[in-house]
Parts: C-alpha cells; structure tokens; sequence
C-alpha cells in the first residue's frame, strides 16, 4: 500500500467511526436519503438510476469498488437480489457494510473484502457488473 | 476492472471531473475545490483503449451541485449537535463544501455518469 493510500485509509476510517453516530445519519439521510454510513454523492434516485442502467437481476454478482460503509453496492444487491461483493481500503467501512448486509438477511450474498482498487484480490471474469461512484476521483 | 468482468459485463461510475479547456489558474482552483484528487484523463478514451463497447456518458453535475448544497444545509442545521462530535472534520466539510459549491457554479469543476460493457 502506498503511503497516499495509508492516509486515506486513516482518514476514511476516523469518517466511518463518526458516520455511526445519529446525527450523522440524520444528516446523510437529509442530505442523499440514504442511511448506510454514505457521505459521497450518490443519493438513493442516482442508485436507482444504477440499478436500471446496469440491468441488474438477481442471478448476477455485482462488484462495488470504494464502497466505504457499502454504499451503494449493498443498496443495489438489496434492490435486484444479486451477489455482491463491496470492497474499500477502510477496515471499519467494511466491518459497516457487514453488519449492514446481516441487518438486511443478506449477509450469505454479501462478501466485505479490505483492498486498494489498484490491486484487486479477484479472480479474472467473477462478476456480471462493476460500479465505483467518484473512486477515480 | 475490464478482467474482471464476464464478457459482456456491465461497468458503470461517476467520476468528478474538469472540463476541458480551463486555464491554469482555473484548474488550480478547480484542484482545491472538488474531492482530494480531481480526474484529469478521459474516462471515455480509456474505457474505449481497455476494450469495452456501447460508451455512454450523462452529465450530473446539476445533481452534484444539488447534492452539495443538501449536504451543507443539512450540516448547518444540525450544527449544534453534530460539531461537537469532530470540530475539526466538521469545520473541514463545511468550508470545502462552500468552495465545492463555488466551483460548481462557476462551471470549473463537473460530474459524469460512464456506464459501459466489455466485449461479449
């Protein structure tokens, strides 16, 4: 991991542990309508309109990369039934999105994986669609 | 991320951009105001080099300046109760949310929508 990367990871993990306050999550909900512990800018509409864009069924496994706290690859797997895995630099993020994914019974089609999107642990051809919102950024 | 899609795979994402053709002074300024680092390259041009086909893009940056200015009001709103928690990170947000806001209007920062497929 490189040394930019180690800071961010610092710094996303210090926001996920604010983001489980509830003001935090009064302050996302107003803001974007969601309560994952988001604090991008991709509101519910715009993942809807991911949804749709992506034709997302329920046999397809989907991969969000620079998810944070599993926004909004959770929402979409919840949305059309498919597999996901969400992935992020942030430990605590990931731990989030977890725990999100068993509140949501979907936890045995969720998988949290810690990674850098510079070096992705996965095999060639594993998913049926990829979405990452401002990662490149 | 083309590897490893299925062929004919799905990729979508945003990204927070500049437009082209700023001056320097411009893209400077658009630097500071947006996200930590702002994409310089074509995302169009790369996705077409890495193979993928049927290219789509939309332009949402009237939704980001909208996202934007929710964030900062809900913040101010909640001042009271949400500053405490981190002064700091709160002060952060709400001064880069303002210059964020200010780029956007003045039309030097913007957000794209790319939604793509691999080659079957």
């Amino acid at each position: 991991m490189i040394r930019e990367e180690t800071e961010r990871r610092q710094l996303y993990d210090a926001r996920h542990t604010l983001a489980d306050h509830e003001v935090t999550r009064v302050v996302e909900l107003e803001a974007v309508d969601t309560d994952y512990g988001n604090a991008g800018f991709t509101t519910k509409a715009q993942a809807d309109a991911l949804a749709d864009l992506l034709e997302l069924t329920s046999t397809d496994r989907l991969l969000d990369v620079g998810s944070g706290a599993g926004w909004p690859g959770l929402y979409l797997a919840y949305r059309s039934g498919c597999r996901v895995v969400v992935s992020d630099l942030s430990g605590s993020g990931m731990v989030q999105a977890r725990r999100r994914a068993a509140a949501d019974a979907m936890a045995d089609r969720t998988h949290a994986v810690v990674a850098t999107a510079r070096h992705l642990p996965f095999r060639p051809e594993q998913f049926d669609a990829i979405v990452h919102t401002d990662v490149l950024c | 991320m083309r590897k490893l899609l299925r062929p004919g795979g799905r990729h979508a994402f945003t990204t927070i951009h500049t437009p082209p053709d700023l001056t320097p002074t411009e893209h400077r300024l658009a630097g500071v105001s947006g996200p930590p680092a702002v994409a310089g390259a074509d995302p169009a041009q790369l996705l077409d080099r890495a193979g993928f086909t049927d290219i789509k893009s939309y332009d949402v940056t009237e939704d980001y300046l909208a996202t934007s200015t929710a964030w900062r009001a809900a913040r101010v709103r909640h001042r009271d109760t949400l500053r405490p928690l981190d002064p700091e990170v709160y002060d952060d947000r709400l001064a880069r949310g303002a210059l964020e806001a200010k780029a956007l209007q003045a039309g030097i920062l913007r957000r794209t929508l790319y939604l793509a497929r691999r080659n079957p």
